[in-house]
C-alpha cells in the first residue's frame, strides 16, 4: 500500500507542475509570438536588405507626386514620389510609397513609352508592397486584367511574371520602352530569408 | 470759224479792213473818241452815221475810215471794256450809243477762246497792231455773230486801192507803208490762222474744267485745264493755293500737257490740299452791244454798229492728301528659349509712327510653329503650322505710338519631345485702316521666336537590378523574452512528463 501511496502522491503535483508549465509556457509563446509580431509594425525595425547610403539617396533626389498608387483588386493604395536610379539599382529609400523611375523609360511623357513603378515588399510583414505578391505561390498577386491607376492615369495589367534578381537588368522584356506601358517591380518575398526574385508587373494604359 | 488763208481773196479785204481798224481805231488810238464821231451824233436825229465806206456816204475824214476793229469806249456802260465792231460798213456810235437793253449773248465757243485768249491791250506797235487785225478777221467772219455788214468782201488790193486805210493816216504814217505791208499784214494773216487753228483744237463747246491732283509719291500737284472734250488747253494763268505744303509755284500756266508743280510737304505724313483757280478763261459765249433804239422804226439807227466783247470766267479745282501712317512693328516674346514644358509665352508688341488716336482695326497676331530652328523671311513657309491667332484691339496713342500684348500661348508638356527641338514664332500684322497702312512683321524675326528644347533625361547605358526587398531586423528589439520563457517551460514540462513516465515505467 505505502509503495502505491508514494508512487502516486508525487504523480499529482507533477502533473500539477507539468500543466502548469505548460499553461505558462504557452502562454509566453504566445505572448512571445505576438510581441515578435507587433515589432514589425514598427518601421524602425524593418531593414531594407541593400539599403542605399546618404549620398545615393541625395542622389536620387526623391520628389513626392501628386496623385495616388492603386491596385483595387488587392487592396494597395499608396502614396507615390519619384527617385533617380542610382548606381546602377533602383533601390526605393521609402517603405510604404511607389516611386516612379526617373531615368528609365518617359515617365514625363506615360504615352511615349515605359513607365516604372517600384515599390519594397517586406519578408515577415505586411507593408504596401506585400499586396502585390503571393509569398505562398511564389509568384505576384495581380491578375491579368485588373486595373492599376497611376497618378491620373488608369492601366490595365497584362502580365506578370518572376525575374531572379541577378538576371533582371538584362531582361528585355523587362526594360522594352513602349508607349503607354507601366512595370511595377517589387521583390518577391520567402518565408524566410533574402528575396531572391523581382516580381514584374506589366500593364497598359487603357 | 473761217480762217485767213483760206479765203485769201476775201480776207485780203478784211484784213485790209482791219488795217484801217487798226490803224485808225485800235484800242489804243480810239480812246479818246474823236473826231467825226463826236460830229455824228450832233446830228441826231437825222443822223445815218458816218463812214468811210463810199457805198453808205463819205461823212466824216478819211482818218476815221472805219470802224472796223476794236476800240475802248470811253463813256456807256461799255466805259473803259474792250470792245469789237461787228458790221462791215456801218459806223461805230458813242460809248453812250449802247445800253443794257441792247445786250445779249451769243454762243460762239471759237470766237469766245479767240477774244479771251488773244484780246488783251495792246499798243500800236506793228507786230501788235497785227494781233488786232487778226482777231477783227475772226469777229467779222463769225458766222455765230449775226453782221449786217454792208460792205461786201473785196480784194486786198480793191481794199489798198480804195476805202479802209489811207496812206494819210497817221498811224500808217508812223509804220510806214512798207513796213505795214511787209511785216503787219503777214503777221496778221499768221497769227489769224494760229488763232483759229487753236479756237478749233481747244474751244471745244466753250466749256472748260480745271483739274489737280497731289501726288504724294513724287511730291507733286498735277495741274491740268481741259476743254469740254478732255483736250489740255495751254496758255491760260491759274494761281495755286497750298495747304500743307510748300509750292514751287502758285502762278503756272496751263500747258498743252498737265502742269507738275513741286510740293515740300510740311509734315512727314502729309496732310495737304491744294486748290487752283483758272481766271480769264472763255465761257463758250461773246457779249453783242447793239446800238440803242436798234431796230426802232421811227429812230433810224440802223447805220450804227453793233459792237462785242469777251466774256471771262474761272474754272476751280482742288484736292487733298492726307498721307497714311506707315506704323514700324517692333516685338518682344517674354522668353526665347524654352527647356521645361509646360510653359506658357506672350509677345509684347509696339507700334510707332501710327496714326495717333486711330484705332487699327483687325490687327492680329499669328503664332507659328516649326520643327528645329526658324529663319527670318519675309512671308510664312508652307510648312509652317499656325498654332494660333490672337486678336488684340489696337489704337494709336497721341503720340503716335502703340503697345500692346498678346495672351498667354500655352505649350502644353508634350509640344517638344525630349531630346527634339521646336521653335515658335509671333507675327504681328495689320490690314490698312484708317490713316495707317497695312504693315506686317517678318516671319521668324529673332525677338518674336522662342526656341524650345527639352533636354533629354540622362539615363544610365545599363539596365539597373532592383532592390526591393526588406526584413524585420528582430535584433534591434533585443531577446523575445516571452518567446524564450515559453519555450523553456513547455520545454520543462516536456522533460517533467518524460521523466515521470521512465519513473513508473521503471517502477513498475
Amino acid at each position: 500500500m505505502t509503495p502505491r501511496i508514494l508512487r502516486s502522491w508525487w504523480s499529482f503535483p507533477v502533473t500539477v507542475v507539468i500543466i502548469a508549465l505548460i499553461c505558462a509556457g504557452a502562454w509566453m509563446l504566445v505572448q512571445g509570438f505576438s510581441d515578435e509580431q507587433s515589432t514589425v509594425e514598427d518601421d524602425a525595425q524593418i531593414q531594407l536588405e541593400e539599403p542605399p547610403d546618404k549620398a545615393e539617396v541625395e542622389d536620387m533626389q526623391i520628389e513626392a507626386l501628386d496623385g495616388d498608387f492603386q491596385v483595387p483588386s488587392v487592396g494597395l493604395d499608396t502614396g507615390l514620389e519619384s527617385m533617380t536610379e542610382v548606381n546602377g539599382a533602383i533601390n526605393p529609400p521609402g517603405l510604404h510609397n511607389g516611386y516612379v523611375v526617373r531615368n528609365h523609360g518617359t515617365p514625363d511623357h506615360p504615352e511615349r513609352g515605359t513607365t516604372y513603378v517600384a515599390i519594397h515588399s517586406v519578408q515577415g510583414a505586411e507593408l504596401p508592397g506585400n499586396t502585390l505578391i503571393d509569398v505562398d505561390a511564389g509568384t505576384a498577386a495581380v491578375e491579368t486584367g485588373e486595373s492599376v491607376t497611376l497618378q491620373d492615369r488608369d492601366y490595365t495589367v497584362t502580365d506578370s511574371y518572376t525575374v531572379s534578381k541577378t538576371d533582371i537588368s538584362g531582361d528585355d522584356r523587362v526594360w522594352a520602352d513602349e508607349p503607354g506601358r507601366l512595370v511595377i517591380l517589387t521583390c518577391l518575398q520567402r518565408a524566410s530569408g533574402r528575396s531572391a526574385d523581382n516580381v514584374v508587373i506589366e500593364a497598359v494604359a487603357n | 470759224m473761217r480762217h485767213l488763208r483760206r479765203r485769201l481773196p476775201v480776207v485780203g479785204t478784211t484784213i485790209a479792213l482791219i488795217a484801217g481798224s487798226t490803224l485808225l481805231a485800235s484800242p489804243a488810238t480810239a480812246a479818246p473818241e474823236l473826231g467825226p464821231q463826236l460830229s455824228a451824233y450832233e446830228g441826231e436825229p437825222d443822223f445815218t452815221g458816218v463812214t468811210t465806206n463810199p457805198e453808205t456816204d463819205n461823212q466824216g475824214g478819211i482818218d476815221n475810215a472805219t470802224m472796223y476793229g476794236a476800240y475802248i469806249p470811253s463813256s456807256g456802260v461799255l466805259s473803259g471794256n474792250r470792245v469789237w465792231c461787228i458790221d462791215r460798213g456801218l459806223t461805230q456810235p458813242m460809248g453812250n450809243g449802247y445800253d443794257e437793253g441792247g445786250k445779249s449773248s451769243v454762243e460762239a465757243p471759237e470766237l469766245a477762246y479767240i477774244l479771251a485768249k488773244w484780246d488783251e491791250p495792246r499798243s500800236d506797235q506793228a507786230s501788235q497792231m497785227a494781233h488786232d487785225m487778226a482777231i477783227s478777221e475772226h469777229v467779222h467772219s463769225s458766222e455765230e455773230i449775226d453782221h449786217r455788214d454792208i460792205l461786201d468782201d473785196r480784194s486786198l488790193e480793191e481794199v489798198t486801192d480804195g476805202i479802209g486805210w489811207n496812206e494819210d493816216s497817221q498811224n500808217l504814217k508812223d509804220i510806214g507803208a512798207e513796213k505795214f505791208s511787209d511785216d503787219v499784214l503777214p503777221d496778221a494773216y499768221d497769227l489769224s490762222a494760229l488763232m483759229g487753228d487753236e479756237a478749233a483744237k481747244y474751244a471745244g463747246n466753250g466749256t472748260y474744267e480745271a483739274e489737280v491732283s497731289i501726288d504724294a509719291d513724287s511730291s507733286t500737284a498735277t495741274v491740268s485745264l481741259v476743254n469740254s472734250e478732255g483736250v489740255e488747253v495751254p496758255g491760260f494763268e491759274g494761281e495755286l493755293s497750298v495747304d500743307g505744303a510748300e509750292a514751287e509755284t502758285t502762278d503756272i500756266t496751263s500747258g498743252e500737257e498737265p502742269v507738275e508743280v513741286s510740293l515740300d510737304f510740311a509734315d512727314d505724313v502729309p496732310d495737304a490740299s491744294v486748290s487752283v483757280t483758272f481766271s480769264g478763261l472763255p465761257t463758250g459765249s461773246v457779249t453783242q452791244w447793239d446800238p440803242k433804239d436798234f431796230d426802232a422804226d421811227d429812230y433810224d439807227r440802223t447805220s450804227l454798229q453793233g459792237v462785242i466783247e469777251g466774256q471771262e470766267t474761272t474754272a476751280e479745282a482742288s484736292d487733298s492728301y492726307q498721307g497714311l501712317y506707315t506704323p514700324e512693328v517692333s516685338s518682344q516674346v517674354s522668353v526665347n528659349e524654352i527647356t521645361d514644358l509646360p510653359a506658357t509665352v506672350t509677345d509684347k508688341v509696339r507700334l510707332d509712327h501710327c496714326a495717333p488716336g486711330e484705332t487699327i482695326d483687325d490687327a492680329k497676331v499669328d503664332v507659328y510653329a516649326e520643327d528645329g530652328t526658324i529663319a527670318q523671311s519675309k512671308s510664312v513657309p508652307e510648312d509652317a503650322e499656325l498654332l494660333e491667332t490672337f486678336t488684340p484691339d489696337v489704337t494709336c496713342g497721341e503720340d503716335g505710338t502703340a503697345d500692346f500684348e498678346t495672351e498667354k500661348l500655352a505649350l502644353d508638356a508634350d509640344f517638344v519631345e525630349p531630346g527634339k527641338e521646336k521653335s515658335v514664332t509671333f507675327v504681328a500684322s495689320a490690314p490698312a485702316s484708317g490713316s495707317n497702312e497695312a504693315f506686317s512683321h517678318e516671319y521668324g524675326v529673332p525677338s518674336e521666336t522662342v526656341a524650345i528644347t527639352i533636354p533629354e533625361a540622362e539615363k544610365p547605358d545599363d539596365h539597373p537590378v532592383v532592390k526591393t526587398g526588406a526584413y524585420v531586423d528582430s535584433t534591434d528589439g533585443g531577446p523575445n523574452w516571452n518567446l524564450v520563457g515559453g519555450i523553456g517551460l513547455l520545454t520543462a514540462a516536456g522533460a517533467l512528463i518524460i521523466g515521470a513516465l521512465r519513473r513508473r515505467t521503471t517502477r513498475g
